[in-house]
């Protein structure tokens, strides 16, 4: 049934179709993960646009403090970092075979290794970049032993050939795990998260944004392409293992948010968090519950870099503290970022009129309809959401003036034109979502497993 | 159709907004527009329903922007639109001095359209913008003096209590998707009495603890005296007349589909009971001007519930209605109360103000009158009224009800002279200096405490036959109330005289033990607390029942441990010690390890030489032997065993180097 639904299609070396096939197009999945990618990279180089650059910009200000190299070479090594991740990641959304798939989730890797190590922030930020590498490429390895079989039984690496022929049950089961493993750890679920809040809270503001707003998204698409669609009997074999995974992540992962003392690492863990509730939603075998998920990977794409960009960006630019007790009172000089970050935070714990209500929503009630008890332990992180989110930002904004902080100005025109987009479309989709679910309809009904 | 332009003009206002003309000059318009609703909808019985346009759709789901006005919205819109406007115009002059009035108004305006949204929405997901809405914009309220830690505090509280009830609420909705898989009123509503008796009950409780959340019922009640600490206007507009009902609305909203599960009726009723008592008591010795008043609220949200719970929503609706003008009215001269004495909340630090604040004594009296129920008064016609029909339920919850109620109302009483004394008739107990500065209320906070006042005596009289009138037809369209459990008319005639009586009687006796212990006994009364049950008693009322200190330590702090312990124990602890930093730590000490063996002698190489053929050839030799096959994983495992096994002899032997 895949076939027809992929638009745009174009095939390279069509001789050659059942081993490695350069084969692209998008489909009603792929597309927003592709849009968002589109939209978010600008943003990430915008958002490190003077701290890179350093000298070569005419704002007197803020080089990253641990920088090692700033100067023009840095910038244009910065850029080159950035648009390849960008073909990369576009590339992983759109290729049409599964070994192609493995090889540009993995080597989106290495230009993330290099934003992480060289433009990251702290002492650490070296040993960051090496858990990022090294756990998602473990994981991955598993992946790749997978495809090979699928491979080796299916004698094709194409997408349509594979998602076209049968895979026994029990191949499929091990098939799976060895794909889940991947997934998980890019997600990611609770026991393998730790990689996570290191490269976020390490690396550049740029690339905290790309790794929360695209990177994660990895993940769902592969849990929608590959393991939905090529594996659905083992799907729906270990869905109850994974809701576990899930609902234990949620709720594990909003608790550890609570007591972050570290604002990126706080943003980070919340993204645990809401990574988990795709998950949710991705496997509870309904239609709402997978385009809740979607909806909410693309809500929680735009949310989240705004506010890695709002405290790891403008805060940290300013003050180059990563504390949150050093910050209070923040809204005496800078009323127009608290006004971003109040909306960001309170659309962050999943308000309505915002995206990230919408696919909440749906994710939760999809898992409803599945599993009532695994969806009732999940919509705690509705309460704690809220509990984090809201006291972030009450420490850092309200209250008297910090005595640590210096004076200070309101955000930039280059910082207001980053956010309002993104504003934008978060409300635009969490008014009116259709614009969105209708091009999904198709594509995701033939991923229900019957 | 009136009603879109309401909607309408409150949407233009919360974009820009600036001046305190704009937003309240808006209201006013919306207000009057609201009573032209009224007479529309609900007088000459036009129901409307506005499309505006789809909103979300997913497989059978399908939700549209779309507004519904008939005879509960527009009671609704009443007082909502009403207090509104009368506080937009208070506050005029109540926060001349503060910088932030541009703020200020903004936020108050954004709250009344979040407000409409609530009560005007055609199906449960709009209703649930509002209610999301009216949090996040009371949260901004309460947090308006943001330099106050306590406001911190106490907007932070409000906010999370609030989102349990949400929680519980999106379960609902969850459910309610999974069993009949649309939101919109009429849909649920024909099909509920169609489905299991169970799912019907369920739905309804996890309503009813949604509804808890927001109208401050006993165990989610903590947040709604800690809001005292934003500006007065606020709580008389949040906590007195509109957020706190939005549950109440709920309910009745969803009296089609909670009259089929008859238990969720009891423990509505249960519920409410409770909680008017607990809050009744507990505002018995609170010290603080504004707390009083917050509980008396909880206790008047209790009789909401009750009602509810005993399926009298009319009655529920009109001391709704009732209630927020009077307890509006309250609010609004405890403000100006406090504008007159340096903000001063503390009842003991007050007293004697009768001489200088005339008009606002008289304001706070008819407030608390009516409050109270004497009889002719507002209140008297819905507060009796619910306690007559719980007595004529002729059940048991219904009788506890009946006393649990009629015991609140004497506290209630008790309170409300006890407030009056302290502030006003005693001796006075504040500095000079407050008393030199003090001046009754200017014109413009006199033009919303009269009307007000006028609607806390009378609108009762004339609204009774309209709302709860024998055979008034008024609410049947919309308020749903199971054949079998109609009391109405049993409780208006068929009650014995003295039980319709006992809560006024009640009342003029708490009220009179109040004025007693306050002015003629009051040596009496300070040496109460002196005995030691006294004080503790004293302490435990006013301590609010210790609920706070529960929740303080068992769930707050709790729960902030565990978070702290699964960050540092599990997830920088165990995790962090098996994963990245095991694995490195391992890695180092075991390939140090391996290179010890290299030491150069001749004897070590011969003995790992000699073991080496050994292992080797006892596996080669295994199948042969042992009848066992090897496969290829086992010689892995063997290989990574014997690593192991060499490198922890090594750690032993240091003699070996």
């Amino acid at each position: 049934m895949p076939e027809g639904t992929y638009q745009f299609t174009q095939e390279f070396l069509p001789e050659q179709v059942t081993f490695c096939h350069l084969h692209i197009g998008v489909d009603g999945i792929s597309l927003y993960f592709v849009l968002l990618t589109t939209l978010i990279m600008p943003i990430c180089i915008l958002s490190n646009w003077e701290n890179i650059a350093g000298s070569t910009t005419v704002v007197p200000s803020t080089t990253t403090a641990g920088n090692a190299i700033s100067n023009v070479n840095s910038f244009r090594y910065f850029l080159i970092c950035f648009l390849l991740l960008e073909t990369l990641l576009i590339a992983v959304f759109i290729v049409l075979d599964i070994l192609l798939f493995y090889i540009f989730f993995e080597s989106v890797l290495i230009p993330l290794f290099f934003i992480v190590g060289i433009w990251g922030g702290g002492p650490t930020r070296v040993r960051a970049a090496f858990l990022l590498f090294l756990y998602t490429l473990f994981g991955s390895l598993f992946m790749l032993l997978s495809f090979l079989v699928i491979y080796y039984n299916v004698g094709s690496t194409d997408f349509q050939v594979v998602s076209l022929s049968e895979i026994n049950l029990d191949a499929q089961k091990l098939l799976w795990l060895g794909i889940f493993i991947s997934m998980a750890v890019k997600t990611p679920l609770v026991p393998f998260n730790t990689w996570l809040t290191y490269a976020h809270s390490e690396a550049p503001v740029g690339g905290s944004i790309v790794l929360a707003g695209v990177i994660l998204k990895l993940a769902t698409y592969g849990f929608l392409r590959i393991m939905l669609q090529f594996l659905p009997d083992a799907t729906s074999y270990f869905s109850p293992l994974v809701q576990l995974f899930a609902v234990i992540s949620v709720i594990y992962a909003s608790l550890s948010t609570l007591r972050q003392t570290d604002f990126k690492k706080l943003v980070a863990y919340s993204s645990v968090a809401h990574a988990a509730t795709i998950v949710l939603g991705l496997f509870s075998n309904t239609v709402q519950g997978i385009e809740g998920a979607i909806m909410l990977g693309i809500a929680h794409g735009l949310v989240s870099p705004a506010l890695f960009f709002l405290v790891g960006g403008v805060l940290y630019d300013r003050y180059h503290t990563r504390t949150i007790r050093y910050y209070r009172g923040v809204v005496t000089y800078m009323p127009l970022f608290a006004l971003f970050f109040f909306l960001f935070t309170i659309f962050n714990a999943a308000v309505p009129l915002s995206a990230n209500w919408i696919g909440e929503f749906l994710s939760l009630a999809g898992i409803f309809q599945r599993n009532p008890i695994i969806a009732l332990l999940a919509s705690s992180s509705i309460v704690l959401s809220a509990a984090y989110s809201i006291w972030l930002f009450n420490r850092i904004s309200f209250g008297s003036w910090s005595s640590y902080l210096n004076y200070t100005t309101d955000i930039s025109r280059r910082e207001y034109m980053i956010l309002l987009p993104l504003l934008i479309l978060t409300v635009v989709l969490g008014m009116y979502p259709d614009i969105v679910l209708n091009d999904i309809h198709n594509s995701v009904s033939s991923l229900i497993y019957t | 159709m009136f009603g879109s332009i309401v909607g309408g003009l409150l949407g233009r206002k919360i974009g820009v907004t600036g001046s305190q003309l704009v937003t309240t000059g808006c209201l006013i318009i919306s207000a009057l527009l609201s009573i032209v609703a009224f007479y529309e909808v609900a007088l000459n019985g036009y129901s409307v329903s506005i499309h505006v346009g789809t909103w979300m759709n997913s497989e059978i789901m399908d939700v549209s922007w779309g507004f519904l006005f008939d005879n509960l919205t527009v009671s609704m819109l009443l007082p909502v639109l009403i207090v509104s406007a009368l506080v937009h115009v208070f506050s005029i002059d109540y926060m001349s001095a503060d910088p932030h009035n541009q703020r200020f108004f903004s936020y108050l305006s954004m709250f009344t359209f979040f407000m409409l949204i609530l009560v005007t929405g055609e199906n449960y997901l709009i209703m649930f913008v509002g209610w999301e809405g009216i949090g996040i914009s009371s949260y901004l309220l309460i947090n308006f003096w943001f330099t106050r830690i306590q406001a911190n505090k106490s907007a932070i509280k409000a906010l999370v209590v609030n989102r349990v009830g949400d929680m519980f609420l999106s379960v609902a909705f969850f459910a309610l998707l999974f069993t009949l898989g649309n939101f919109d009123y009429s849909t649920v509503f024909s099909v509920a009495p169609f489905i299991n008796e169970t799912v019907v009950v369920l739905i309804g409780l996890l309503l009813l603890l949604a509804a808890m959340g927001k109208s401050a019922q006993l165990g989610l009640h903590t947040w709604l005296p800690d809001a005292m600490e934003g500006p007065t206007p606020v709580s008389a507009l949040i906590h007195a007349a509109t957020l706190v009902t939005a549950g109440v609305y709920l309910l009745m909203r969803s009296s089609p589909l909670i009259e089929y599960g008859p238990t969720t009726l009891i423990v509505i009723t249960w519920v409410g009971a409770l909680t008017a008592f607990f809050a009744a008591s507990t505002g018995l010795l609170q010290n603080d001007l504004k707390r009083v008043i917050a509980y008396s609220t909880c206790s008047q949200m209790g009789y909401l519930f009750m009602a509810c719970g005993l399926s009298q929503y009319n009655v529920a609706l009109f001391h709704l209605v009732n209630h927020a003008f009077f307890k509006a009215l309250l609010f609004l001269a405890a403000g100006a109360v406090l504008h007159a004495t340096y903000d001063q909340q503390d009842q003991r630090r007050l007293g004697g103000l009768i001489g200088f604040l005339p008009f606002t004594y008289v304001a706070i009296l008819i407030g608390s009158l009516s409050l109270m129920a004497v009889p002719w008064m507002t209140g008297f016609y819905s507060k009796d009224l619910i306690l007559e029909v719980a007595y004529g339920q002729y059940q048991f919850s219904g009788h506890v009800a009946y006393w649990l109620g009629t015991i609140s109302a004497c506290l209630t009483a008790f309170y409300s002279l006890r407030l009056i004394s302290l502030t006003f008739i005693t001796y006075p107990n504040a500095s000079k200096s407050v008393y030199l500065h003090t001046h009754d209320a200017p014109v413009i906070v006199m033009i919303p405490l009269v009307i007000l006042s006028l609607f806390a005596i009378f609108f009762g009289y004339i609204a009774k036959d309209l709302f709860v009138g024998m055979g008034s037809d008024f609410s049947s369209s919309v308020l749903f109330t199971h054949p079998s459990r109609i009391s109405l008319i049993e409780a208006e005639f068929g009650l014995p005289q003295i039980i319709k009586l006992l809560p006024a009687i009640g009342t003029f006796a708490g009220a009179g033990l109040a004025l007693y212990l306050y002015h003629v006994q009051q040596v009496f009364t300070i040496q109460l607390t002196d005995t030691g049950f006294g004080r503790s008693l004293y302490k435990f009322f006013n301590g609010k029942y210790y609920i706070d200190v529960v929740y303080n330590h068992y769930i707050m702090y709790k729960g902030l441990n565990v978070g702290y312990t699964i960050s540092k124990t599990l997830d920088r602890g165990i995790i962090e010690l098996l994963g990245p930093q095991g694995l490195s730590t391992s890695f180092t000490s075991s390939s140090k390890s391996i290179a010890k063996l290299d030491t150069g002698n001749l004897t070590d190489y011969a003995l790992y030489m000699g073991v080496g053929v050994i292992s080797v050839t006892t596996l080669l030799l295994a199948p042969v032997l042992f009848d066992i096959k090897v496969y290829g994983i086992e010689l892995l495992l063997l290989s990574v065993v014997a690593l192991v096994v060499v490198n922890t002899t090594t750690k032993l032997s240091p003699l070996s180097t």
